[in-house]
C-alpha cells in the first residue's frame, strides 16, 4: 500500500518534470538549446495560473502557459536563425528577464485560490487492482505527460518530419544541401519544445505544486536541462530521469515523518547523484568505445545532436 | 541524356569567377581541370544550385533547368558529391540514407523502403551494415553510400568535387570501376580533380578553365604534359633554388624499430645535413603529416633526431607550422596586429602598441601580406594567412617542420610561399615538410622521405631517387 502510494504520487508529481524535458529534448534535437528554460517554465506557472484565475477554467490557464512558452521559444528562434545569435547568451538573459518579470507581475496573484484540475479515473480499467490504480486514477494532464513521452519518441525517430528535425540538428548544411528547410525546422523544434515548456509551467502552478507566490518553481528549469542530458537526448531514458528525481523528492517528503536529518538530506541527494551520472557519461562517451560493456554504453552513452548550441552556418539559406 | 552549359557567367564583386563558360556532354565521364580560383567550384555550385549565376543557362535533356535552387537541381536530376561526406555521423546509415529521400514518407512503408535501398546496395556490391552509425563508416564508405543516395534518389549527373581526396587506393579502385558501370546506364559525370592521373585514367572528355573562362575542351587519349601545358599557360616557374650548402653539423634521424602500432619495423638510420629541405612524401590520409608533427611533440614514435654528439635536437629549436591555418595556427577572430601582439607577449608583461606596430609593418612588407592591422583572420585568402603565418615564424629556429604548407593554394601562392620558405634556407636551418603532392616534394626536396600508410619506408637523396620510384614507394609498392 505505501508502495503503491508512492508510485502514485511519483507520477502525479513528476508531470510537469516529463513534459518540460520532452519539451527541451525536442528543441534539443533540432540543434536549439533553449536555456531559458528556468525563465519560461516560472513565467508560464505565473500565466497559465493568472488566465486559470480569471476566467476560472483550468484548460484556458494550460493553453495560456503554452501560448507563453512559444512566444519565448519565437524570440529564441528570431535570435538564432535571423540575427544568428549566440543561444547561450540570449536563453541566459531571457533566463532573469522572465524571473523578474513573473515575479513583478505575479503579485496579485500570490496566495489565492484558482482553478483546480482534478483526478479523472478512466472507467472500468481504473478499477484493475493495484495497477488501475497507480497508472489509471489521474487528472488529464498527467495523462498526456504519461502518453507524451511514447509519441515524442515516434514523431523524432519514427516519422519523416522527425527524422528533418533530428538532420536539422546535427548537420544543418547537409540537410539544407539535400533540400530540407533547416530554417523552417529550426524553428518548429524550438517553438514545439518552448510551447511544451509553457504548458509544464502552467502544470505547476495549475496542478503539482498549486497556486503561485514568488520564485514558485525556482530551479526546476535548471534541473530539467540536466535531465535532458542525463537522458542522452532519448525521450525514454529522460523521463527515467525525471521520474527519478521525481522518486527523490518523494522520498524525501515521506522521510520527514521518520526521521528530520534524513529528510533534509533527502531533497539535497538527487544534484550529487545527477552531476555523478553525468560526469560518469561524459566519461563513457570520450572513453575508448570498448573499455565499457556494451549495454552499459546503450544504457549510459548519449547522443549529443552534434550542432547543438552552434550558429547556423552562413551557407545555410 | 544530354547536359548543354551555355554562357553561364559569375562575377563576385569585381572577381569575374565564370566568364561565357560553354560546355556540352552527351556521354561518359567529364574533367573540369584547373589551377585554384579558375572557377571550378563556382561552376559546380551553379549547377548544383547552391548558388545563382549572372546570367547563362543549362539544360539537362533541352529541358531548363531553374537555377539558383538546389531543390530544383536535385528535383532535375543533379546530385553532387562533396569532398568531404556532407553526412549525419550520429544518425544510423539508414536514417542518413533516408534524409531528403524522394520517397515522399519512407516511414510509412519502412520494410519496403528498406528493400529498395538494400536493391542498390547489392547492384553495386557495396556491403555496409544499416544500423550502425555513420560515423563508424570509413571516410570512403561514407562516400559511397553518399552516391548510392543520389543514385537512389535519381540523379542522372553527377558531380565530384575533387571525391577521392580521402580515399585510399583500394576505395579509389572500386570508386572508378562504380563509376565506370554507371557510365553505361546512361549517367554523365563530372569528375572535378587536379590529380592528372586520376583523370585520365577516368575520364573520356575535358574541359580546362582558367580565369574563368574555358580554354580547351579535350577528349581522349590525354597526354598530361600537354594537360600541365595548358593549365599553367603563361605560369612558369621562377624561384632560383640553387642554394646549396655543405656543412659539417650534421644530425641523424633515428625510426625506432617499433612504429607507433608497436609492431616491429626496420630500424632506418639517415644522416642529414642543416642546410637541406626534406620532403616528407605521402599519399592523402597517410601518416606523413603525423611524422612532422610528431618529430615536434615525440608522442607518435620514437623517431627522433639526434645531433652527431647523440645529443637529442631540444624541442625549443622546432617550429612546427600545422597545416589547418585557421583551425590550429592562426586566430580566426583576431586581426593582423593581434598576432603580432601576441607573438610578441611572451617577452614583455605590458604590450607596447607602437613598437609592435613598426615591427609588423616591417614583417607585412617583406612577407607581402595583402592585409592591413584590423583586417580579422578569417577575413584573409588562403595565401595571405599562410604568408602571416610564415612571418610570425622566430628567426633563430633551426628545425622548421611545415605541414602541407601550400594546402589549398594556387599555383601563383604556392610558389610564392616556397619562394619565402626557401629564403629561409642557410646552413643552419633543416627544413620539413610534408605534402601528398609529389610534384611538390619532387620540386624543392634535397632529400625525400617516404612514407606509405603509417611507416617511413625510404629515406634518399633526391639525386638518388627518380619521381617514379618515389611514387611507388608512397603508393606501397617496393
Amino acid at each position: 500500500m505505501l508502495f503503491e502510494n508512492t508510485i502514485v504520487t511519483v507520477i502525479s508529481l513528476s508531470t510537469p518534470l516529463i513534459i518540460a524535458v520532452i519539451g527541451e529534448t525536442i528543441s534539443e534535437k533540432s540543434g536549439v538549446i533553449n536555456l531559458s528554460a528556468e525563465g519560461t517554465i516560472m513565467i508560464s506557472a505565473l500565466s497559465g495560473f493568472a488566465f486559470g484565475y480569471i476566467t476560472d477554467f483550468a484548460i484556458i490557464g494550460f493553453l495560456a502557459g503554452m501560448l507563453t512558452g512559444s512566444i519565448i521559444a519565437a524570440f529564441i528562434s528570431y535570435c538564432d536563425i535571423k540575427l544568428r545569435m549566440d543561444q547561450i547568451a540570449v536563453g541566459f538573459v531571457l533566463t532573469i528577464l522572465c524571473i523578474d518579470l513573473s515575479n513583478y507581475l505575479g503579485q496579485d496573484y500570490v496566495r489565492i485560490n484558482g482553478p483546480m484540475v482534478t483526478k479523472f479515473a478512466i472507467p472500468f480499467i481504473s478499477k484493475i487492482p493495484i495497477l488501475g490504480n497507480v497508472f489509471f486514477n489521474h487528472s488529464l494532464i498527467t495523462y498526456f505527460s504519461i502518453l507524451l513521452i511514447p509519441i515524442s519518441w515516434f514523431f523524432l525517430n519514427k516519422t519523416n518530419l522527425g527524422l528533418s528535425i533530428r538532420a536539422s540538428g546535427e548537420n544543418p548544411l547537409a540537410a539544407s544541401s539535400r533540400g530540407i528547410n533547416v530554417k523552417k525546422m529550426r524553428m518548429f523544434g524550438t517553438i514545439i519544445g518552448g510551447a511544451l515548456l509553457g504548458l509544464a509551467g502552467a502544470s505547476f502552478s495549475l496542478y503539482t505544486k498549486y497556486g503561485w507566490s514568488e520564485s514558485h518553481t525556482a530551479n526546476y528549469g535548471w534541473i530539467i536541462l540536466a535531465i535532458v542530458i542525463f537522458g542522452g537526448w532519448n525521450p525514454f531514458r529522460a523521463a527515467a530521469g525525471a521520474y527519478g528525481f521525481g522518486l527523490l523528492q518523494v522520498l524525501a517528503i515521506k522521510a520527514q515523518t521518520v526521521t528530520l536529518a534524513l529528510s533534509q538530506i533527502l531533497p539535497l541527494l538527487p544534484f550529487p547523484i545527477m552531476i555523478f551520472i553525468l560526469i560518469f557519461i561524459q566519461y563513457i562517451n570520450r572513453s575508448e568505445r570498448n573499455k565499457f560493456p556494451k549495454f552499459l554504453i546503450s544504457i549510459l552513452g548519449g547522443n549529443q545532436p552534434e550542432a547543438l548550441g552552434r550558429k547556423l552556418p552562413e551557407d545555410v539559406k | 541524356m544530354k547536359i548543354e552549359i551555355k554562357n553561364i557567367s559569375k562575377k563576385f564583386g569585381n572577381l569575374v569567377a565564370n566568364s561565357e563558360i560553354n560546355i556540352s556532354i552527351n556521354n561518359g565521364i567529364h574533367a573540369l581541370l584547373g589551377e585554384n580560383g579558375a572557377g571550378k567550384s563556382t561552376l559546380v555550385k551553379i549547377i548544383s544550385g547552391q548558388i545563382a549565376p549572372d546570367n547563362g543557362e543549362i539544360l539537362i535533356d533541352r529541358e531548363k533547368l531553374i537555377l539558383g535552387s538546389p531543390i530544383e537541381s536535385i528535383n532535375s536530376g543533379v546530385g553532387l558529391l562533396n569532398q568531404d561526406p556532407l553526412d549525419f555521423g550520429n544518425l544510423s546509415v539508414l536514417e542518413t540514407f533516408l534524409v531528403g529521400i524522394k520517397d515522399a514518407n519512407p516511414y510509412r512503408n519502412l520494410k519496403q523502403t528498406k528493400e529498395n535501398i538494400l536493391r542498390i546496395f547489392q547492384k553495386y556490391k557495396i556491403n555496409i551494415d544499416f544500423s550502425q552509425k555513420t560515423k563508424n563508416l570509413s571516410i570512403g564508405e561514407r562516400q559511397q553510400v553518399e552516391l548510392l543516395r543520389l543514385l537512389y534518389n535519381g540523379a542522372k549527373l553527377i558531380i565530384l568535387d575533387e571525391p577521392t581526396s580521402a580515399f585510399s587506393l583500394e576505395q579509389k579502385k572500386m570508386m572508378f570501376e562504380t563509376l565506370r558501370s554507371l557510365t553505361k546506364e546512361g549517367i554523365i559525370i563530372i569528375f572535378v580533380s587536379h590529380k592528372l592521373d586520376e583523370i585520365i585514367e577516368l575520364c573520356d572528355t575535358a574541359t580546362i578553365l582558367k580565369s574563368g573562362s574555358v580554354i580547351h575542351s579535350i577528349s581522349k587519349p590525354f597526354d598530361s604534359q600537354d594537360i600541365i601545358e595548358k593549365m599553367f599557360e603563361n605560369t612558369s616557374s621562377k624561384i632560383k633554388r640553387d642554394k646549396t650548402f655543405t656543412n659539417e653539423n650534421n644530425f641523424t634521424i633515428l625510426v625506432s624499430g617499433k612504429d607507433f602500432l608497436g609492431r616491429n619495423t626496420e630500424d632506418i638510420e639517415h644522416r642529414f645535413s642543416y642546410g637541406s629541405v626534406i620532403g616528407i612524401a605521402g599519399l592523402q590520409g597517410s601518416s606523413n603529416d603525423s611524422y612532422i608533427k610528431n618529430f615536434f611533440t615525440n608522442e607518435f614514435s620514437k623517431t627522433k633526431l639526434v645531433l652527431d654528439s647523440k645529443v637529442t635536437i631540444p624541442k625549443k629549436t622546432y617550429y612546427y607550422m600545422p597545416s589547418d591555418r585557421i583551425e590550429k595556427g592562426l586566430f580566426r577572430d583576431l586581426n593582423v596586429l593581434e598576432h603580432f601582439g601576441l607573438f610578441k607577449s611572451s617577452e614583455t608583461r605590458f604590450l607596447n602598441w607602437n613598437k609592435i606596430k613598426n615591427i609588423s609593418s616591417k614583417k607585412i612588407k617583406k612577407f607581402n601580406i595583402r592585409a592591413n592591422f584590423s583586417n580579422e583572420v578569417s577575413e584573409l585568402s588562403g595565401g595571405n594567412q599562410q604568408r602571416l603565418m610564415l612571418s610570425l615564424m622566430p628567426e633563430n629556429q633551426s628545425i622548421l617542420l611545415l605541414e602541407q604548407p601550400t594546402r589549398g593554394l594556387d599555383f601563383n601562392s604556392a610558389e610564392n610561399i616556397w619562394e619565402m620558405i626557401l629564403s629561409r634556407k642557410s646552413k643552419d636551418i633543416a627544413i620539413f615538410f610534408s605534402s601528398t603532392d609529389i610534384d611538390e616534394i619532387w620540386e624543392y626536396s634535397d632529400i625525400v622521405i617516404s612514407v606509405s600508410g603509417k611507416s617511413i619506408v625510404n629515406i634518399n637523396y633526391k639525386k638518388e631517387l627518380t619521381k617514379d620510384k618515389v611514387i611507388n614507394y608512397v603508393s606501397g609498392i617496393v
